[in-house]
């Protein structure tokens, strides 16, 4: 027999053994959901129950913040919206329903307050040539 | 149960089923993963990933191909993607892990005969390309069928069949010079 064939001979006699046959199978398990017959039933190790309880908490932890944050942001704008509505004078605002008719009757009085800022100054300028000459 | 009515009842999503394959075939499993990549590390991890593509692909597993040979060149496609990836300046200088490992086996010493066997088949193997490296571990060294392999693998017999003449020539010569 020649060197080759007496190497591949060699090779296929010497059967070589995994060193962790079963850790091995456990985890193929732990990713299938196959448990071996020699590995008892169990929680896997990284889905303990104190890690589950772990990640529960933090879910509900971080759901709480995300509603204590919109509930922030929310009262902020509806305190902006009232803060705004109470500069307008009560006998226009008290007819008035909703704060978003509010905030139009607002906008709308606030033009025709600068509009007619505008002709009084308007008017003072042509009062104040007319003086000169 | 035969091996055949074993992969049925897994197919159809018996664990237990599945879990006997594993049993049945994972030392094969590692031996063409060990021999392909030179570590048995990362080995035992191609041979997780080998059972996890095993368990997605097993509805339409292929009762003309043997377990051995389905499961082998999962593994061994595997491994060449994993060849593939490693750097070119990284060579098969396994010898130091695969000692530690087989330390840690129960018999060690089988264990010394099993690396001194496999450290030498790396170094005749150095120079093997992942497709011969392949080709020369599933059919030569573990006896699968030939046409089994191709069926399995997808390649044509031209590639095959030059593939294995190549390994065999490669590793011919390299026994050659060991002398």
């Amino acid at each position: 027999m020649d060197r080759y064939r007496q190497f591949i001979e060699d090779m296929r006699r010497t059967q070589p053994q995994m060193p962790h046959p079963k850790e091995v199978s456990a985890r193929i398990a732990e990713r299938t959901g196959a448990m071996p017959q020699d590995i008892p039933a169990g929680p896997a190790p990284l889905r303990s129950g104190r890690i589950r309880i772990a990640a529960a908490i933090t879910g509900i932890a971080a759901a709480a913040v995300l509603v204590l944050s919109l509930s922030t942001a929310l009262i902020q704008t509806d305190t902006a919206v009232r803060t705004e509505i109470s500069s307008l004078p009560v006998s226009t605002s008290a007819f008035m329903r909703g704060p978003q008719a509010h905030l139009e009757h607002y906008r709308k009085t606030k033009a025709h307050r600068q509009s007619l800022a505008g002709l009084k100054d308007r008017t003072a300028n042509l009062q104040m040539h007319e003086n000169l000459h | 149960m035969s091996i055949q009515e074993t992969i049925q009842a897994a197919a159809a999503g018996d664990h237990r089923a599945f879990a006997a394959i594993v049993e049945q075939y994972r030392q094969m499993v590692w031996r063409v993963a060990l021999r392909m990549l030179g570590d048995p590390d990362e080995a035992e991890d191609a041979v997780q990933e080998t059972f996890l593509r095993a368990w997605k692909t097993l509805p339409g597993y292929d009762r003309r191909y043997s377990p051995a040979t389905w499961l082998g060149t999962i593994a061994a496609r595997l491994c060449c993607d994993l060849l593939r990836k490693r750097s070119a300046h990284r060579k098969f200088e396994a010898d130091a892990s695969w000692a530690n490992a087989q330390e840690r086996a129960a018999d060690p010493e089988s264990g010394s005969i099993a690396r001194e066997l496999e450290a030498r088949l790396l170094r005749v193997t150095r120079t093997l390309s992942p497709m011969q490296r392949t080709v020369f571990i599933l059919h030569e060294i573990e006896r699968l069928p030939f046409e089994e392999i191709r069926k399995a693998t997808g390649w044509s017999p031209v590639q095959l069949k030059s593939n294995l003449y190549l390994a065999r020539q490669k590793v011919r010569r390299a026994l050659e010079k060991e002398f």
